[in-house]
């Protein structure tokens, strides 16, 4: 199981969290389960509430859309975070195509951490603002 | 004013009282801000000195926001040139130690945004210096006009080069020739690494002579952060030299500062060979 500073350690090379101080990132890594899921396994279906984000540690995500092509995606990386952060349900599904390890965070304690700590709530905005920017 | 001066009075006690819980003192300052007078910018002023910097930040911000609104009560004092000279040590420390851990980062706080990978300790140290830099200007705010200080801070912190630049020379016009240079000779990327190592060896009296050397100074440092990612440093780099180091280090003081501690204790006993 990893420490709060190993999850940090990962935490401070994803692009979602570069705006955020490593302090706060110990708020997330300390709320942040580790997990696992076998090839195939759905880490979340579309039209499902978008109540957990996942940051890939290891393995391979394909994210689905109807009627589109699956876009896959790797380590480092954080499928369903802006239906997270918007409240929303999920636009597509995320299936794991190997076995995957993850770091889940769940939207209700991400929320009270942001309530909690002004500078990860700062820092997300920031990421949102430049993503919004297309500037990230 | 809607409290008079007996609620100033009191609010400025307990905003020093350190035996008042750290979250309860925090909301002092802003309370203060709220009581517009001379008397409350005073009370404010004279409870600059504390020891955890955050509390400093907060008293700094209620100052800053006081003198926006009214700048007459808020008169430059001797108070912020003290705490003036204080923070710019503080912040060439900590250059001293940052370029000591991470000869690469060039000793500056800007490259959170430009540098691809870098260690969470670099990266703290970096966001400490964010900080202390902060509270440098924001004290310099309080001397100086502070839409120039605040445009100043803008352009050393996020801007581009020029408007480094015109930071830089906006800065000169306004500061005393010697706290211009004390300021900027830590922020001008024209100014070699070992230029700014010596000139903070001189304003602060002493060097940090290695990477070992930094660590142990993080390692017990009262920032309780900094000191966490000081151990996890030696554990992930199993630097078995600062062993006993490490079991100096006061671990109880949180579930944070415990976890990495044990954890960087097991990493070193399992390097060295039985």
């Amino acid at each position: 199981m990893l420490t709060v500073m190993e999850k940090v350690a990962v935490l401070q090379n994803v692009e979602a969290f570069r705006a955020v101080p490593t302090q706060s990132l110990a708020r997330l890594a300390a709320i942040a389960q580790e997990v696992d899921y076998a090839a195939h396994q759905a880490l979340f279906k579309d039209n499902e509430a978008a109540d957990s984000i996942f940051v890939l540690l290891e393995g391979e995500v394909v994210l689905v859309r109807p009627g589109r092509e699956g876009k896959r995606i790797g380590p480092g990386q954080v499928p369903g975070l802006l239906a997270f952060l918007a409240g929303d349900s999920e636009p597509e599904s995320a299936v794991a195509t190997q076995p995957v390890r993850a770091l889940r965070l769940d939207q209700e304690d991400f929320y009270d951490a942001m309530a909690e700590d002004f500078n990860l709530t700062r820092g997300m905005l920031r990421t949102v603002v430049r993503w919004a920017a297309g500037t990230s | 004013m809607q409290y008079g001066p007996l609620a100033v009075n009191m609010l400025r006690d307990y905003l020093n009282n350190a035996t008042v819980p750290l979250p309860i003192r925090k909301q002092i300052p802003n309370m203060l801000a709220r009581i517009p007078s001379p008397h409350s910018a005073a009370a404010l002023a004279e409870s600059l000195i504390q020891s955890d910097p955050g509390m400093r930040y907060d008293v700094l911000k209620a100052l800053n926001g006081l003198r926006s609104k009214e700048p007459g009560f808020v008169p430059p004092r001797s108070e912020f040139e003290d705490m003036l000279n204080i923070e710019l040590l503080g912040y060439y420390r900590s250059f001293q130690i940052l370029a000591a851990i991470d000869p690469g980062s060039g000793g500056t706080i800007s490259g959170i945004r430009s540098r691809g990978w870098e260690s969470v300790l670099t990266r703290a140290l970096r966001e400490r210096m964010a900080y202390e830099l902060e509270r440098i200007f924001r004290l310099l705010a309080l001397l100086y006009p502070p839409r120039d200080i605040h445009n100043a801070f803008l352009g050393f912190t996020m801007g581009t080069a020029q408007r480094q630049a015109n930071a830089q020379e906006v800065l000169e016009h306004l500061l005393r020739p010697d706290l211009y240079r004390r300021l900027v000779i830590g922020l001008d990327p024209e100014i070699p690494l070992r230029e700014k190592v010596l000139f903070a060896h001189r304003l602060c009296g002493s060097s940090v002579k290695s990477r070992n050397e930094a660590l142990r100074i993080l390692l017990h440092s009262e920032d309780g952060w900094l000191s966490a990612c000081a151990l996890y440093t030696v554990g992930e780099e199993r630097l078995t030299e600062l062993k006993n180091e490490v079991s100096l280090v006061p671990h109880d003081a949180g579930p944070l500062l415990e976890e990495t501690w044990q954890w960087a204790t097991t990493r070193l006993k399992a390097a060295i060979p039985a």
